[in-house]
């Protein structure tokens, strides 16, 4: 699944590139003409709702305050903080729980990956814009956009579920602190402008950090756990809609 | 009375006929300098890729589509996603169960699936793990953006933007505990979907598109199975397969160009 969205964000990038870098026509010597916005000195304050998708057993909503500077039209920088008003574990994993019940039955920390969800992040990101277009909405009206890619790392906090086991079959899931970590993200979005200095920001971002953690496992047929080091890449795969305002 | 009727619908037929005679072309559009036309044009498209974000299974995808676009919004889509060699399953080991996997393109379980199973000694649900085998269907296509853009200020590409809906029906199969490929039956599959077509000639195109494919799978294992229990179960299976195809355009109209401040 790692490997399909690597292949995803190269292909799109790869597609959007390759396409772009066909040459212009003889009579269009400036290659979008009227350009109605650039990015040159926007100071611009950004509130993201955001969703995460493609978790394996964890779900999260958040939303997110940025501030962000470009230095001209291409390039920019932005600082970010957010909290996750929804941070927690999918159906799934409380499904393949009740079917199995009995093969994990006294375990406290279950042995799979990615099961930690993030509550909080702040980051910082790089900026690059090198797509600038226009868009008609059924040849009536136009949209200004960018094509942008960001790159950046931060801090986050992490949760995870643990299971108590008030009897043998019963199991109750207990959020613990996983602490703060690094992360680093890296994704790419459209910017589709609207006047008075509004835009609107769509954006896959995935966002991943190193994780070790000492889980518990059962041999087939086995009564007591035994340690196990998990070492591995948590990832957030998030959808994310900012509503931007530039001041200047 | 009548004289001033007749008037008047004379007018009326007049205007239409002069409206109907200009070409759509001669429109002042939002974007002009429109250089791709798709209106009236027979697409064929080749597409592969991979499916995304499914926790326990993954499969590559690969097809052909042929799409009439009746104008420049609105097409009708002819497609075939094969994910397995058509009308062969392998060699059969037990009845209805079957080895090959040369003839499936990249169906496997996930790291995470290995992880539920050998390390948490757990086990998601069998319709968890049902894959497409091969899907035919029939899509309406809505391409309600056109775009420019460019690269650095330097250099210009073309698109269109669209999204899709539709179904069909498409074989399933899932691999059972002992590793043996197993039919899980035939169901109607709804898709949608959004891409965009890069225009890099008139008579051809890149596309790339992501679209979900879902179903209502419903799936016992064989009770012959080592270690099964013999129990159904049912979810309703989304499939995202990430394509980049090649299109390649026939027939249709060439676009009028004309002076335009974009």
């Amino acid at each position: 699944m790692r490997y399909s969205r690597l292949a995803l964000t190269f292909v799109t990038i790869c597609c959007l590139m390759g396409s772009a870098i066909q040459s212009a026509k003889a009579d269009d010597h400036v290659v979008v003409a009227d350009r109605l916005y650039d990015m040159a000195g926007s100071l611009e304050i950004t509130l993201t709702p955001t969703m995460s998708i493609f978790d394996k057993y964890t779900k999260h909503v958040a939303a997110s305050v940025g501030l962000g500077y470009y230095f001209n039209d291409y390039l920019g920088i932005e600082a970010e903080g957010g909290y996750a008003f929804i941070s927690g574990d999918k159906k799934l994993l409380d499904e393949i729980l009740r079917v199995g019940v009995d093969n994990v039955s006294g375990i406290e920390r279950l042995p799979l990956s990615d099961l930690k969800h993030m509550t909080w992040f702040a980051s910082g990101s790089v900026i690059l814009n090198p797509l600038y277009g226009k868009i008609s909405l059924s040849a009536e009206s136009d949209f200004n956009f960018h094509f942008y890619l960001i790159a950046g790392a931060g801090v986050a906090g992490f949760k995870y579920s643990t299971l108590e086991w008030p009897t043998a079959s019963e199991f109750r899931k207990v959020d613990k602190d996983a602490g703060m970590k690094p992360t680093f993200h890296f994704g790419g979005g459209i910017r589709i402008h609207f006047p008075k200095g509004f835009s609107l920001r769509i954006e896959l971002r995935d966002q991943f950090s190193y994780d070790e953690y000492d889980a518990q496992t059962k041999s087939e047929g086995g009564i007591t756990p035994t340690e196990k080091k998990i070492t591995d890449f948590i990832h957030i795969t998030t959808l994310r809609f900012g509503v931007c305002y530039s001041f200047l | 009375m009548k004289t001033k009727a007749l008037s008047v619908i004379v007018a009326v037929l007049l205007l239409a006929s002069v409206a109907s005679a200009q070409s759509p072309n001669e429109r002042i559009h939002a974007i002009q300098k429109r250089d791709y036309s798709i209106k009236n044009k027979l697409e064929l498209s080749i597409f592969a890729g991979p499916s995304v974000g499914d926790v326990f299974t993954q499969q590559i995808g690969a097809g052909l589509a042929v799409d009439y676009h009746f104008d420049e919004a609105f097409a009708l889509e002819l497609s075939w996603l094969t994910c397995k060699a058509p009308f062969y399953n392998g060699s059969e080991q037990t009845t209805g169960q079957f080895e090959g996997d040369g003839i499936r393109w990249g169906a496997m379980y996930t790291d995470a699936y290995d992880e539920v199973k050998n390390d948490a000694q757990l086990s998601p649900s069998n319709a968890d793990l049902a894959m497409i085998t091969n899907y035919v269907g029939m899509n309406v296509q809505f391409s309600p953006l056109y775009g420019k853009w460019a690269l650095f200020n330097s250099s210009l590409g073309h698109a269109d933007f669209y999204v899709t809906a539709g179904g069909g029906v498409a074989g399933t199969e899932f691999r059972n505990s002992r590793k043996l490929w197993q039919d899980t039956g035939t169901y109607f599959v709804g898709n949608f979907g959004l891409g965009f077509r890069i225009f890099m000639a008139r008579w051809f195109a890149v596309r790339l598109e992501v679209r979900d494919y879902a179903f209502a799978a419903k799936v016992e294992e064989a009770a012959e199975a080592a270690g099964s229990t013999g129990a159904v179960s049912t979810k309703i299976r989304n499939t995202l397969f990430v394509t980049l195809g090649l299109s390649f355009l026939f027939l249709g109209e060439e676009p009028v160009q004309i002076w335009s401040p974009y």
